[in-house]
């Protein structure tokens, strides 16, 4: 379970997140949406303290995970790391092989032998509906991928290692509409065993895979709320406007 | 209004164009003179020129190597024997020595009657070899036999263990204790310099706090900007006794301090391309490494040290280039003995250190001239070979993503 305490977010002297306290449950899928800079991205990576790299940023408020407040002296920001995967908006794979990007998360974290990696590698491959495409090229650099199997690529290293939360700013955004249902029956299927969050700029698709949904405008949390209700039957007026595309 | 400005577009063109192309040609022009002229010595003969060498009629010998003139003129090969010849002691003759034998009546005016003197002191001495310029040479075939001069051959260079240019009558143009003292020297200095240069490099691009960066940074490229003969003064003055008290050598002077100097005045290329190349690693390659639980320094020899490969292999190029290519600094410090090096503590001299200490004093045209002609193009080709195996190294690796 994910939960925020009257997060503020600032870089240098721009608050960029006003105050948001919201839960997210287990095993749910929960979307964020809202207009570009509106501050979706930044509130994401506050969850595996990826904030952390830039300079000049200040952090207020609490976020906890699992009733640990992951902002105390005493966690270890790469155990986190490894508890909570990130997909990013941009597809970021190393210049390595295939096989040695989705493995990276293994041998970094010492988890396993050969055979435990290779296989691995392969289900988390599966499991970002992308094996049939390179099983037979495992070796090849991951540059010779398209962006949207790179994407998918990504999103296999970061199954890689097991996560029990998955972060997504916008996976689907470089993809063709095969590859984004192939996504988002993963996502579907990864319910069971990940909390997922997702940031996208789609609202079918976050009607169509989230159980909860978050409306962010101007770094606050204007709405957040079902799904279905979201979509139905918004409580505020600038919801409702957005969403059926009115302003934005 | 239009026209006027693809006339001036394409004006610029060319004029861009055109300035490629007499670059490329000078660099062309440069390039040939320098092989030229270093190619000719070995179309000098390997005795110096306008002398012969002449020996007894009755002597077996035909021909000997420069090496073997120069041991017998320095009298460190004594015996005929030891050259192919019979087992007699050998008797090296100057020329000036002919004047301590006849007074100048005996030589006659303009001294026309010299080479039948000379004529007559070869029949004398039948293990006599005189060393004689041409224009006295006797022509008396019954009692004299010239040796003939061969030019200096390639194996004469290249194969050469001692570099002795203005040694009579046979000079010594032996490649090896120069190339030798050159890789030593510069090899050590890069050994010295790569990690300490890639240590600072990776300290400054990732751990180093913004108040450190900005005051290492600007004193690092002054560095780079001082005149090496400065380096050489620091070289001499501190280096060079502070290695020989603390390592209890006869002389400091040695390959050892030139490395030192070499690897310091090296290092602020190495910091500065290799820091750029990996600041120049996008933060996504970082971020992706970090959000896989991988530690800081993971994420440093994992990905940002192969991300910036290529540029780093570039800081190397650059630092081996400056390394083999540096004169002023190592020809301070190295102590300049033209042997081959045995150890690093000792005096080595490397090949632009002797460029620039005997091209002042060679003749031009002359066969030392060319010998350091010579000296540059190998220079040239051992650049060349480091930064073609840099670009090769740094291409492999960035095609196959590893
Ligand atoms: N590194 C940064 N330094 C300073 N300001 C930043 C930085 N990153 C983001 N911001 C600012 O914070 C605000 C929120 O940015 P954020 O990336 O979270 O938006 P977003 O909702 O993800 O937008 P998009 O949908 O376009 O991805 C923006 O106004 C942006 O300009
Ligand atoms: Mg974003």
């Amino acid at each position: 379970m994910i939960e925020a305490k009257n997060v503020n977010f600032y870089y240098g002297n721009f608050h960029a997140l006003k105050n948001i306290s919201m839960q997210m449950e287990a095993n749910t899928v929960t979307a964020f949406i809202g207009p570009s800079g509106c501050g979706k991205s930044t509130f994401l990576r506050i969850l595996n303290r990826m904030n952390d790299l830039i300079d000049d940023t200040h952090l207020a408020g609490e976020c906890l995970i699992d009733g640990q407040n992951i902002y105390d002296k005493s966690v270890q920001v790469d155990e986190l790391r490894k508890k909570v995967g990130m997909v990013f908006q941009k597809p970021n794979p190393f210049p390595k092989s295939i096989f040695e990007n989705v493995a990276y998360g293994l041998r970094v974290n010492s988890m396993g032998d050969k055979s435990f990696i290779a296989g691995r590698v392969e289900e988390s491959l599966r499991g970002a509906a992308l094996w049939e495409e390179v099983k037979d090229k495992l070796k090849k650099s991951a540059f010779e991928l398209s962006g949207g199997q790179q994407q998918r690529l990504c999103i296999a290293r970061a199954l890689a290692i097991s996560p029990s939360i998955l972060l997504m700013d916008e996976p689907a955004s470089a993809l063709d509409p095969i590859s984004t249902s192939k996504i988002e029956e993963l996502m579907y299927a990864l319910k069971q065993k990940y909390t997922i969050v997702i940031v996208t700029h789609n609202m079918q698709q976050a009607a169509r895979v989230s159980d909860k949904t978050g409306f962010f405008m101007l770094g606050e949390l204007v709405e957040y709320c079902d799904t279905k209700k979201m979509f139905l039957n918004p409580d505020k007026a600038q919801t409702q406007n957005y969403i059926t595309g009115k302003f934005g | 209004m239009r026209r006027l400005k693809r006339i001036a577009e394409r004006m610029v063109e060319g004029l861009l164009t055109l300035s490629g192309g007499v670059t490329s040609l000078a660099i062309l022009l440069i390039i040939i003179f320098l092989f030229k002229e270093g190619l000719g010595l070995f179309n000098s003969p390997n005795v110096e020129k306008g002398y012969s060498l002449c020996v007894n009629s009755s002597n077996e010998i035909v021909r000997l190597n420069p090496l073997q003139i120069k041991n017998i003129f320095d009298y460190e090969v004594s015996n005929w024997q030891e050259v192919g010849g019979a087992d007699e002691e050998i008797m090296p003759f100057r020329f000036d020595e002919i004047f301590s034998q006849y007074s100048d009546e005996e030589l006659g005016e303009d001294y026309a009657l010299l080479p039948q003197r000379l004529s007559e002191v070869i029949a004398k001495h039948p293990n006599i070899i005189a060393f004689l310029p041409q224009k006295y040479t006797p022509k008396d075939e019954a009692s004299v036999k010239v040796l003939p001069t061969k030019n200096i051959s390639f194996a004469d260079f290249f194969g050469g263990k001692e570099w002795l240019p203005t040694a009579t009558p046979s000079p010594l143009y032996g490649l090896l204790p120069l190339l030798l003292g050159t890789l030593w020297v510069s090899i050590f200095a890069i050994l010295i310099a790569l990690p300490l240069g890639l240590g600072v490099a990776i300290y400054l691009s990732e751990l180093a706090t913004e108040h450190a960066g900005k005051f290492l940074k600007p004193a690092i490229e002054l560095l780079a900007g001082i005149p090496s003969v400065v380096y050489g003064f620091f070289g001499l003055v501190v280096l060079v006794p502070l290695v020989q008290r603390s390592l209890n050598l006869p002389v400091g002077e040695t390959a050892f301090t030139g490395s030192l100097i070499l690897a310091i005045m090296a290092l602020p290329t190495i910091i500065t391309v290799a820091e750029d190349a990996m600041r120049n690693t996008p933060r996504a390659m970082r971020e992706a490494s970090l959000a896989l639980g991988a530690t800081h320094w993971q994420t440093i020899y994992k990905v940002v040290v192969p991300y910036a490969s290529s540029g780093i292999s570039a800081a190397v190029v650059l630092g081996v280039g400056r390394a083999i290519g540096e004169t002023m600094a190592v020809l301070m410090v190295t102590g300049n003995a033209a042997a081959m090096p045995r150890s690093l503590f000792e005096s080595v001299r490397t090949i632009p250190a002797t460029i620039a200490a005997e091209l002042g004093e060679a003749p031009a045209g002359g066969a030392h001239y060319q010998s350091l002609f010579l000296l540059g193009c190998i220079l040239f080709v051992i650049t060349m070979m480091v930064s073609i195996s840099a670009e090769v190294i740094s291409k492999r690796q960035y095609s196959k993503g590893v």
